[in-house]
């Protein structure tokens, strides 16, 4: 039990936080009589929520399922690309440059472009997901697969590994860590370019939501969203952390004295 | 009979920008099949190139370099590599290090387990094959490192450095355990090192090679009787061979 006690203090800490604000939030809207389309008092989004909880739910699985099919794709495309790009010098010059200068550009302007092309479904929400998360996916995959180190691929040559070998035997483990730190950063995009979509093609989901609500000043219905989507995004961000605990139990990263404590 | 290890009129060039740096000059060594030969030399004098070559990891400039009467122009086969560092792969467990020499080569890994594990347990680390590398200290570690040299039993064991960075009783250890699996395998070993100590203890030969460019000075047969203990380094003999390669390197302002 006392373990227990000891293993979630950080949760502890930060609900009591979460807890603190929401009451001061609570008070101050009452105490200074703030209008409700302007500012809801915490009970007032949580009576909302209550009062609908089977569209609200609905709607956010609908955000979640977007925001996964966009992220994997983004991971199994941008794993791909990343591995071409390392291997091809010519992908090099031309993907990767090309790449590189593409991430400059807002890609949230893009989304209108892509409901032209596509229409309203899921597939312009998916799409619009997947090309904000590719980048951070990318660019750090091929760093990692970049990353390796010379001494290691002499030691995998003596033995005589071809190039496929190395590639899963030597560079993929290596380049793990890099990216599941492109992966925690892409999903969190990926819900950002879901909401996006939904914004510009919206006929579900969280953002639709947002959106229908602003139209009637329901304002304590876009806080109950927002409150869903905040949820959505720390769920999301722990699974990957999940993983990656998981799978990079050796890596110096997962066992490391954290910098607060040296 | 003809060298297991030949190298005739070696030359290594390297292009540094326009300048070239020639990193070994006229190297000419025979190696015979099972022989121990201790290269010994300076930081630059090009030792470390000089396995690289025999490794087929770096194309020769010009002359000639074969194993077995084949040219190495490629990793050979049935060779070995034990690098200064140990190169274990931190995702894997001891076992499954030792058998990474099998999944590389594209071998079967199913058979080739009960050897790795042998291997481990005559280096001491039975106990240990299903820890990962960081559980391990430095020596425990270049002890895998061996084992995977060794797995395939390669004929050729190349060692480039292997205990430099190990301390000095862990060493003593290693050396010993060298000196044993090598007069129980027969195997030919080429094993490099900065220590004078280290070389005349475990080798045949001591070649000694001096920089300004690569080359080797000069090759000390050791005749000590075999098996040595750690404490034939206190004797007059032994004594004898340190001072004469220290001199020899003297001459050449090595020191």
């Amino acid at each position: 039990m006392k373990t227990l006690w000891n293993h979630t203090e950080r949760s502890r800490q930060a609900l009591l936080t979460l807890a603190v604000l929401l009451v001061a939030w609570e008070a101050c809207v009452r105490l200074l009589g703030i209008r409700d389309f302007l500012l809801p008092a915490p009970s007032k989004i949580i009576g909302q929520f209550l009062a609908q909880p089977g569209y609200l739910l609905r709607e956010t699985l609908d955000t979640l399922l977007t925001t996964m099919y966009g992220f994997v794709l983004a991971v199994v495309l941008g794993v791909a690309a990343a591995i071409g790009i390392v291997y091809s010098r010519f992908l090099d010059r031309t993907l990767y440059s090309l790449l590189v200068a593409l991430n400059a550009v807002p890609k949230v302007a893009l989304a209108p472009l892509f409901v032209i092309w596509m229409g309203t479904g899921a597939l312009p929400k998916v799409a619009i997901a997947m090309l904000i998360a590719i980048f951070p996916i990318l660019i750090d995959c091929v760093l990692g697969l970049r990353s390796t180190d010379p001494d290691m691929l002499d030691m995998a040559r003596v033995n005589k590994a071809t190039r496929g070998r190395i590639l899963w035997k030597i560079r993929f483990p290596n380049a793990l860590p890099s990216l599941f730190a492109g992966m925690k950063v892409g999903v969190s995009f990926a819900l950002v370019g879901t909401i996006v979509g939904e914004f510009v093609a919206g006929e579900s989901g969280l953002g639709h939501v947002i959106l229908v609500a602003q139209g009637s000043f329901d304002t304590s219905t876009v806080f109950v969203a927002l409150a869903l989507l905040c949820v959505l995004g720390v769920v999301l961000f722990k699974g990957i952390e999940l993983a990656e605990e998981r799978l990079l139990g050796w890596h110096a990263s997962q066992r490391g004295v954290p910098a607060h404590a040296v | 009979m003809a060298d297991f290890l030949s190298i005739d009129g070696l030359h290594k060039v390297y292009q540094s920008g326009r300048k070239p740096i020639t990193a070994l000059q006229d190297v000419n060594l025979g190696v015979a099949r099972g022989e121990f030969v201790s290269i010994v030399g300076p930081s630059g004098c090009g030792k470390s190139t000089l396995m690289r070559c025999i490794a087929g990891l770096e194309p020769i400039t010009s002359g000639r370099l074969a194993l077995d009467g084949v040219p190495i122009t490629e990793p050979p086969d049935n060779m070995g590599v034990v690098f200064q560092r140990d190169l274990l792969l931190e995702w894997r467990s001891i076992l499954d290090n030792v058998l990474a020499a099998a999944e590389f080569h594209g071998l079967e890994r199913a058979r080739h387990a009960s050897r790795a594990r042998e291997l481990l347990a005559l280096f001491g680390l039975a106990d240990f094959m299903d820890r990962y590398p960081r559980e391990l200290s430095g020596g425990m570690r270049q002890r895998v490192s061996i084992c995977r040299a060794l797995l395939l039993d390669p004929q050729l064991l190349l060692m480039d450095e292997p205990f430099g960075a190990l301390d000095p009783f862990t060493r003593d250890a290693l050396n010993a355990e060298l000196q044993r699996t090598w007069m129980a395998t027969g195997k030919t070993v080429i094993f490099i090192t900065h220590s004078i100590t280290e070389a005349v203890y475990l080798g045949g030969r001591v070649v000694m090679m001096a920089r300004g460019p690569g080359r080797i000075a000069d090759i000390l047969p050791i005749e000590l009787e075999r098996p040595r203990g750690l404490d034939v380094r206190e004797t007059r003999e032994f004594a004898a061979y340190v001072s004469r390669i220290k001199e020899t390197f003297r001459e050449l302002g090595a020191y």
